[in-house]
């Protein structure tokens, strides 16, 4: 079956198992290495966020990472049951900016967009976040 | 992650493995003691370095901006493809200093103060 599915404790701890996912998915479906690299930044990115930001206050969650490649584009699935977080609402970074003006971070959102081909979000009807990446395996 | 740092009139660290979210807090600590230690003339020997996230590039602009507010500058020698066309992607290519080699880049130090 060419479909991965993981969930985990939204906790740093537990990154390099996500990542060990995509790394493995990418692998099995015949990615290059700059694809499996594309994935592995984009996942890392949105997982960092749920577990920096998205369960900031309170308990960590779960996250839930699967990812799908039975067909081309593979479908990355990313959901948790953090705070709600669209991040279709969050400012372009400025990225001509002087050094004096630059802020020290915000680029995780960017990079995900710049790694994948397609940003899907929806919140989930009870609570928490469900995002769709996909990304062409084989342009 | 590892971090080999030798201080000297340019100081080189020389890294590698991934930097990620999981090792980036390492690299910014362990680059800006050596700030701290007035080590401003700083090279990162990236030649070694497989993979950034936002996080690796957090720690990057921390200490440029530490080495050039210290009238220093931290540069990069030796940066690989993929993660070149992060740095490339975030604007990053812009604002840092990128050599070839570690001996470029410490090269272009000296040459400074010739």
């Amino acid at each position: 079956m060419n479909r991965l599915s993981i969930t985990r404790t939204a906790t740093l701890d537990n990154l390099p198992e996500l990542l060990a996912a995509a790394d493995q998915a990418c692998e099995r479906a015949g990615a290059s290495r700059e694809v499996r690299d594309a994935v592995r930044l984009a996942v890392e990115e949105v997982s960092v966020n749920v577990i920096t930001h998205g369960y900031a206050e309170g308990e960590p969650g779960p996250i839930t990472l699967e990812l799908d490649w039975e067909r081309c584009p593979m479908t990355i699935e990313i959901a948790d049951r953090a705070r709600r977080f669209n991040p279709d609402t969050l400012p372009a970074p400025s990225l001509d900016a002087a050094w004096e003006d630059r802020p020290i971070g915000g680029l995780g959102w960017h990079l995900v967009r710049q790694m994948v081909d397609e940003v899907r979000y929806r919140p989930d009807p009870e609570c928490g976040n469900h995002l769709t990446l996909v990304k062409h395996i084989h342009p | 992650m590892q971090i080999d740092i030798t201080p000297g009139d340019v100081t080189v660290a020389a890294i590698s493995g991934s930097v990620d979210s999981l090792t980036a807090e390492q690299l910014m600590q362990a680059l800006g003691k050596a700030v701290s230690d007035n080590q401003v003339r700083l090279v990162a020997d990236f030649s070694e370095v497989v993979y950034t996230s936002s996080a690796g590039l957090r720690a990057l602009l921390a200490t440029l901006k530490d080495a050039r507010r210290q009238g220093g500058d931290f540069r990069l020698a030796g940066v690989q493809p993929a993660v070149l066309r992060v740095l490339e992607l975030s604007g990053f290519t812009s604002i840092l200093k990128l050599y070839g080699d570690v001996g470029s880049a410490v090269a272009s130090f000296d040459a400074e103060l010739q």
